[in-house]
């Protein structure tokens, strides 16, 4: 991770509202406009309703990347929750434990370009999105 | 005039997702079952686009670009429905 990586503790709903402004914020640092800040805003919002709903607490991670000129925002979810038991069935469309619409995971990753999603079950999650500028 | 819907304006919201979306569609649904139609109205262009990436849809709930179309949908509504003696 970046040493100028901004973080957001994520524990109550005010929270995620808080780490979708400071990523739109460096989105727009970076030199992302327009509907971009909005995708990033929205995936932003997803992963850390996720952390709310299933984890309780966990951390959000904002920092710039730079891929040979290239520039980009990397976004990173961490939490110790319960982890998730089948990520292939938990990145389908429509599929969700938590009663909601189970798009979270799927639509972020359809909002970013890059998307990872490390899960042991009983330790946590680590969600790592990146978007590049076009 | 009372009572012919309910108007949610989200123009002020800077992201729908899929938290917001199913807690409208939920608005919606508890408003049609008192017998009164939801119009959502104000959704920004960027927003939408972000919705339609992330797959998110207001089935069955109507829409309107901005309060004045919103109200007039509903009072069309209520206008025909009282046409037809329902």
């Amino acid at each position: 991770m970046a040493p100028d990586a901004t973080h957001v503790v994520i524990a109550h709903d005010g929270d995620i509202v808080e780490a979708r402004r400071k990523g739109r914020e460096l989105a727009q640092r970076i030199g992302f406009s327009g509907s971009d800040l909005t995708l990033i805003a929205t995936a932003i919002s997803e992963i850390a309703r996720n952390i709310v709903v299933y984890a309780d607490r966990g951390e959000i991670s904002l920092s710039e990347a730079d891929n040979g000129g290239r520039r980009g925002i990397i976004v990173v979810a961490r939490d110790e929750g319960p982890g998730i038991p089948d990520i292939e069935r938990a990145m389908r469309d429509g599929y969700s434990t938590g009663n909601s619409l189970g798009l979270g995971l799927p639509g972020a990753r359809r909002l970013m370009d890059d998307f990872e999603i490390m899960s042991t079950v009983g330790q946590g999650t680590t969600v790592t999105m990146r978007k590049w500028k076009r | 005039m009372s009572g012919v819907g309910v108007v949610i304006d989200v123009s002020a919201l800077d992201v729908m997702d899929s938290f917001a979306t199913r807690t409208l569609r939920g608005i919606a649904q508890t408003t049609r079952l008192r017998g009164t139609d939801t119009v959502i109205v104000g959704i920004q262009p960027e927003v939408a686009f972000s919705m339609v990436q992330l797959g998110l849809t207001l089935d069955g709930i109507a829409t309107a670009l901005d309060l004045e179309e919103g109200r007039a949908r509903l009072q069309r509504r209520a206008d025909d429905e009282a046409s037809r003696g329902t």
